[in-house]
């Protein structure tokens, strides 16, 4: 399909997203007013309005979803061909939890949600990326002894996975936060004082051994990482574990989402292309490229 | 209790926390040194491995050398001759100086013969020689790192008194000039 002609399908889809939207807010006036009638009670209101939220969230999900599929199925792949890199996209895959635990960045979620994947290669590094969610279940009570279960995130951004070209034995992680729970899920790492003092100060840097850290993170590496993290907003987090570099961006952002409340423009088109390219940049940025054994 | 006890048991409890805060700080200063000594060890194993990748490297290219002979033959006296670990850091790094005389002479031998370039024998070697370099520089950058941390215990106040008494002295650092601050770039 050209890309114009899909633009407009999906400028359509959009448009009768929030039309819906708008017809949505009368269902739920209408149900309202029908419990007030009907049960003459505030019970009446509340039954009212459950039911008309309830149409309301079918009426708008069933169009959002298709908007949003025809969005990943179409759209995508021309935006990947705009960036010129030779990728596989699969929206509803991603990167998978056991290869996410495999970098010992986070605990064992109790809820684990991926989608948007995308591999390839590139200058011989093999990468992939995808969003991850990641939440814990936590129950509470309050003064009454009622039991609350809810759901806390704990990670909400991108993953990505990239070949390495260091081989050591053990792992090295660099946090921009701390690591007062690592022994929890039994990663036997110390933590790290390398020479950098701004990135000592920026990153809290484990490895299970002093001399591997020192190995893998040299003075341009570290002073990429810097460079990689000024440029993403929200925590950065690396782990360098046998032939592979995990990066984890926690942005809670849920990335490749078509806008609801603005079109599709140029400028939405730019944003998706460089999110895409980020996975190139970072390549470049971090020299995974450079085969020191060349 | 009179005040002869009381000045007694004050007295006491200082001398007890003057006695911990000797014991932590001997301890601290012992534990910096045993860092700096395992760090010291590594770049005796660093220096070990890229001996003898040189050394095959000199093998290997020696029936080319014509005029670069003489400096890598000072290479095998010199592996021939070292203890590592008997020697100070100050001869370690004239060690990595003259193995880096070496490095540069089989560099020009190399660019001379493009078939010695080419064949796999010696591209093996450069890929042992790459990954040594970078494994030497990270063994230096752990010495030093550790150098500093105990150099600072050793000289700052307070705990340099505890330093000065029971002989803790400054230790080099180890800085050889071709690795100063800089990815290893190891070019045929």
């Amino acid at each position: 399909m050209e890309y114009n002609q899909l633009l407009k399908e999906l400028e359509t889809q959009r448009k009768l997203i929030t039309k819906r939207l708008l017809y949505s807010i009368g269902i739920v006036v209408v149900t309202l007013l029908l419990g007030l009638i009907i049960g003459q009670n505030s019970q009446g209101i509340l039954i009212g309005g459950f039911i008309g939220l309830f149409f309301s969230f079918a009426y708008v999900g069933t169009s959002y979803s298709k908007y949003k599929k025809s969005f990943k199925d179409k759209m995508m792949p021309l935006i990947i061909e705009k960036t010129g890199l030779e990728l596989k996209y699969d929206y509803k895959d991603g990167v998978g939890q056991n290869t996410v635990m495999h970098s010992g960045l986070f605990k064992k979620p109790d809820r684990y949600h991926c989608e948007d994947l995308m591999y390839g290669t590139f200058d011989d590094v093999r990468f992939m990326s995808s969003d991850v969610h990641m939440q814990e279940r936590r129950v509470t009570r309050d003064s009454k002894g009622h039991q609350r279960v809810e759901y806390i995130t704990f990670f909400r951004g991108r993953w990505f996975v990239y070949d390495f070209n260091k081989e050591f034995n053990g792992i090295i992680q660099v946090r921009e936060d701390g690591f007062l729970q690592g022994a929890k899920w039994g990663l036997n790492v110390k933590k790290i004082s390398l020479e950098d003092v701004e990135f000592n100060k920026k990153f809290k840097t484990y490895a299970t051994n002093q001399h591997d850290a020192f190995y893998v993170l040299t003075p341009s590496l570290m002073e990429n990482i810097k460079k990689l993290e000024r440029r993403f907003p929200g925590r950065i987090y690396f782990s360098f574990i046998g032939s592979e570099l995990h990066i984890a961006i926690y942005h809670s952002k849920n990335s490749f989402e078509p806008p609801v409340f603005s079109s599709i423009d140029d400028q939405f088109m730019s944003a998706q292309v460089e999110d895409i390219l980020i996975l190139q940049d970072i390549v470049k940025e971090l020299r995974l490229n450079r085969n020191i054994f060349k | 209790m009179g005040p002869i006890g009381i000045i007694l048991v004050v007295l006491g409890i200082i001398v007890f926390f003057i006695l911990l805060w000797i014991i932590g700080g001997y301890n601290s200063l012992q534990t910096g040194k045993i860092k700096v000594n395992e760090a010291e060890s590594g770049i005796d194993v660093a220096l070990t491995k890229r001996f003898d990748v040189l050394t095959k490297m000199v093998d290997v290219v020696k029936g080319y050398a014509k005029h670069e002979r003489e400096t890598l033959e000072k290479v095998i006296a010199l592996r021939n001759s070292v203890h590592l670990d008997q020697a100070s850091i100050q001869d370690k790094q004239k060690i990595v100086t003259q193995m880096d005389e070496a490095m540069r002479a089989i560099n020009v031998v190399v660019e001379q013969y493009p078939d010695l370039k080419a064949s796999e024998n010696f591209k093996q070697l450069q890929m042992s020689i790459s990954d040594v370099e970078e494994h030497l520089q990270a063994a230096r950058r752990v010495y030093n790192a550790n150098v500093s941390a105990y150099n600072q215990k050793v000289q700052l106040f307070p705990s340099n008194i505890i330093a000065g008494m029971f002989h803790f002295t400054s230790r080099e650092f180890f800085e050889a000039e071709e690795y100063k601050r800089k990815d290893v770039e190891m070019n045929f």
